[in-house]
């Protein structure tokens, strides 16, 4: 128990590459490890089909002699999005469960066995689901057991951004969490959550076509734009909206400058995954 | 914003559960319970440790107190010893059947005897009575007529020697009997 208390390791899968950083200091982040999934993710095409367990050993191989707890965050680019709205008279927590895997199956059109699921289940209203590999969360439980570290968290990416940054978000408004190559917007009123969609994209997009999507979303979900919207993440810089007098955007977090990296050469999604982290 | 509640971690125990930011109050509250438990234990075992000395200063000083009383009661047991021997002598003495003995030897008396003495030995032990007569006959007779007296039964001439009174020659005899002791009282000791 006492060796749960010690240091925060922070591994980041990344959308192309894992990385481990075992220390914050003054001078920079130690990456201890810095694996290309390409070569070591078997199936790697699909997130149902991938092998995680070779990339993930390996990782832990590079990094050696580790001990403390991994705080591990995974890109936006394996993990699924929904919104899961518990019926009335809903029995069990089972129940809910079986009823998310449902709504996954339905929206993904993937087999739900292939995933892990989970939700803020405390929640009696509408709430936010998340679906990663279930390959890569049996990985990363097997790796924990059989080396000197506790597996502290696995989070998805724009959770553990929303997290960061919980007490900056206000209760209405959209809150838009940017990938590397998606961003995840969720929609709130009064504190509570309306819609989550998670918008996929090859090139950042600009403020105004992020705006555009999302005002696209409000129209499908019937509800009036709203007038704030957070932005986290590596979200688009910001430009003059002479047509948007009213619209107040905020970008949350940016002014964290991330330290530098000792042990690479450049700044990658994998390594900012682990960071969150291991600053966490 | 409420933090959103999602983590894939797999969780074992109830130190597991939530986030590290949700378990950190759990920590801290299980260090202090951990720390006041040590700091009672510490107090318990320094009051015990006190409580120890005391009782072991306690203890020899009765060790001490108990060793001066038996050293005062053997001494005491020995003193009542030696009185309660002189106290049951004296009162021996004093009991001693001397009236009837007396009696005897005067329904016993015959002209041709004469009674010397009657006395107890140095060491009262014995009874040494001491008689005259013209004759050892008669002596003999005496010495006799007084062993079917059961205060004299034992009685046995242990010397005769003849002595000049008055121009006539007579003879003396010494006659003694066993003083019985009667018993003295079981004297107490520590074991019973």
């Amino acid at each position: 128990m006492l060796r749960k208390l010690g240091k925060r390791l922070g591994m980041g899968v990344g959308a192309g590459e894992m990385v481990i950083v075992d220390g914050v200091s003054s001078q920079g982040a130690h990456v201890s490890s810095m694996l290309p999934l390409r070569d070591y993710l078997p199936g790697a095409s699909s997130p149902e089909t991938a092998i995680w367990e070779p990339a993930v050993s390996t990782a832990l191989a590079q990094a050696g002699k580790v001990s403390g707890s991994l705080q591990v965050s995974v890109s936006d680019d394996w993990v699924r999005y929904w919104m899961v709205t518990p019926p009335a008279g809903l029995g069990s927590l089972a129940e809910l469960r079986a009823l998310a895997a449902n709504r996954f199956e339905q929206l993904f059109g993937a087999a739900a066995e292939s995933w892990h699921i989970e939700a803020d289940w405390r929640d009696n209203r509408a709430m936010l689901a998340c679906a990663l590999p279930k390959s890569l969360i049996t990985a990363l439980g097997e790796m924990s057991r059989q080396n000197n570290c506790t597996l502290g968290s696995v989070v998805p990416e724009a959770v553990r951004l929303i997290n960061r940054d919980a007490a900056s978000l206000g209760d209405d408004g959209w809150v838009c969490s940017f990938g590397t190559h998606s961003f995840l917007a969720l929609l709130r009123a009064e504190g509570c959550l309306i819609a989550a969609r998670q918008f996929r994209f090859d090139l950042l997009p600009t403020l105004p076509e992020v705006l555009a999507r999302l005002e696209t979303e409000a129209l499908r979900m019937g509800v009036d734009m709203p007038q704030s919207i957070y932005l986290l993440g590596d979200a688009p810089p910001l430009v003059e909206l002479p047509d948007r007098p009213k619209l107040r955007i905020m970008i949350v977090g940016r002014q964290r400058a991330l330290p530098a990296p000792i042990g690479l050469d450049r700044k990658t999604d994998a390594y900012r995954l682990a960071l969150y982290g291991a600053m966490n | 914003m409420k933090p959103l509640q999602i983590d894939f971690a797999p969780r074992h125990g109830w130190l597991e559960a939530g986030t590290d930011k949700q378990r950190r109050p759990l920590w801290a509250l299980l260090c202090v319970f951990m720390l006041i438990l040590l700091a009672a234990s510490l107090t318990t075992a320094w009051k015990l440790q006190r409580e120890r000395s005391a009782v072991n200063t306690r203890v020899a000083a009765l060790q001490t107190e108990l060793n001066v009383s038996e050293e005062g009661a053997a001494q005491n047991e020995s003193a009542t010893a030696e009185s309660a021997v002189s106290v049951h002598q004296a009162n021996m003495h004093l009991n001693y059947p001397w009236a009837t003995m007396l009696g005897i030897l005067e329904s016993n008396t015959r002209p041709e005897v004469t009674l010397i003495s009657l006395e107890m030995g140095v060491m009262r032990q014995s009874n040494k009575l001491v008689i005259e007569s013209a004759g050892v006959p008669a002596a003999l007779s005496f010495l006799d007529s007084l062993r079917d007296e059961a205060v004299y039964s034992t009685l046995t001439l242990i010397r005769q020697e003849t002595v000049a009174s008055d121009g006539a020659t007579r003879m003396r005899f010494t006659l003694e009997a066993p003083v019985v002791q009667p018993e003295l009282p079981a004297r107490k000791t520590g074991a019973q």
